[in-house]
């Protein structure tokens, strides 16, 4: 499900009925819900299921430097102001909350876990019957 | 169908819920239905043969049926991949475990999961950060003035990235630990506003490192409408902080297993 619609508080909060997208859905059903097999094992079919290992885990270092990329970016004191005149400066951004780096980041990690899930399809095909290896994807 | 039909179920609801029309499952036919044991019933349909499941198809498919329910009516999701011969959904799922589901029922009647995520604006809480914390501004002073250094030199751009790096790395572990110390602060008052409304509430794992805190709720549906002002209403006092809410889920984080 994914019907969305504007908080009606401020610009920065966002509703949504349901899931909107595979990243969301996969954070909220992967490993979730009550196991069939424990109440009926004999009926279990063995029915194969894709195992989906989507790692966006990111190394400290790379974290590190993201925020300093951010920091870099903001130039608070740029030719014309120095420190003392911060405030100034700081008046002149008048930007609200942005999605910015972090929206993009979801992105990235939605496509990355599409890709990773067609090449799984596309490429292994072992079969994992009984406890499906399926790992909470770090997204 | 025959019995031995491979048989996927979604869920189990109480007998009396009627399925919404709109429902698509993710078997070949398309189709939801129920099957109906004592005074429970499995939402269940078929499944693809010729391939195995877990295309990011079948999961969205799976959350929407699951989902679209529990906007009108209490249901117990199943993990995803829940496949059972159509005999069994009656002689071993709910036959010999009418209380148990009942039970789970009557927990998460008219109950609804809201799920928050949160983070920063990246740039907004950078800034706040520099500009609050003195070791950080005086560590952020002296890596723009090293880069305006080498500019003056006209080094090329990656050359200067380079020459950085090291001091970039160590603005930023500086910045992320300040960010750590202010991130439990703002999450514990985030929280602190919201769960009066709820049931119970969890937090949940975080799934990126700008994440602020991400937390389940379990919120009566008397209360929804409160509850989702109540969100918009925090989020109008954390400027610098981006709310996601979606919900009314069924309870996926709440119940057993979950």
């Amino acid at each position: 499900m994914s019907v969305m619609m504007q908080g009606g508080g401020g610009g920065n909060v966002e509703h949504s009925r349901g899931a909107s997208g595979l990243a969301d859905v996969v954070g909220m059903i992967l490993d979730k819900g009550v196991v069939v097999d424990v109440f009926a094992r004999i009926s279990l079919v063995g029915i194969e299921i894709l195992s989906i290992d989507v790692r966006v885990v990111i190394a400290s270092v790379d974290t590190y430097l993201r925020f300093a990329e951010a920091a870099n970016r903001l130039d608070l004191y740029s030719k014309e102001a120095r420190p003392d005149r911060l405030t100034d400066v700081m008046q002149g951004i008048t930007e609200g909350p942005t999605k910015g780096i972090a929206k993009g980041k979801t992105e990235g990690a939605l496509e990355g876990a599409a890709e990773q899930i067609q090449s799984m399809i596309g490429g292994r095909r072992e079969r994992e019957t009984e406890e499906e290896p399926r790992r909470r994807p770090r997204q | 169908m025959s019995e031995e039909n491979p048989t996927y179920i979604y869920g189990v609801t109480y007998a009396e819920a009627s399925l919404p029309d709109d429902l698509e499952g993710l078997g070949p036919s398309g189709k939801v239905t129920r099957i109906i044991s004592g005074q429970l019933a499995a939402v269940v349909g078929d499944i693809p043969l010729d391939r195995p499941l877990g295309l990011p198809d079948d999961y969205l498919k799976h959350e929407a049926v699951v989902n679209t329910i529990a906007q009108t009516d209490t249901v117990i999701p199943m993990r995803f991949g829940s496949v059972l011969k159509e005999i069994g959904v009656t002689e071993e799922l709910l036959g010999p475990h009418q209380e148990h589901f009942l039970g789970l029922l009557r927990e998460f009647d008219e109950r609804n999961q809201y799920t928050l995520k949160s983070r920063y604006d990246q740039e907004g809480v950078v800034r706040e950060v520099i500009t609050d914390n003195e070791n950080v501004r005086a560590l952020y002073e002296s890596v723009m003035e090293k880069r305006r250094e080498l500019q003056r030199r006209e080094l090329s751009p990656e050359l200067i990235e380079a020459a950085v790096r090291s001091d970039n790395i160590q603005l930023g572990e500086l910045i992320t630990k300040a960010l750590e110390v202010r991130r439990r602060q703002d999450a514990e008052l985030l929280l602190a506003d919201l769960e009066p409304l709820a049931v119970t509430g969890k937090i949940l794992d975080q799934e990126q490192p700008e994440d602020l805190v991400n937390a389940g709720f379990l919120v009566g549906r008397d209360r929804q409408q409160e509850f989702e002002n109540r969100v918009d209403e925090v989020g109008a006092r954390f400027p610098l902080i981006f709310i996601r809410l979606i919900g009314p889920i069924a309870p996926f984080d709440f119940v057993p297993g979950g």
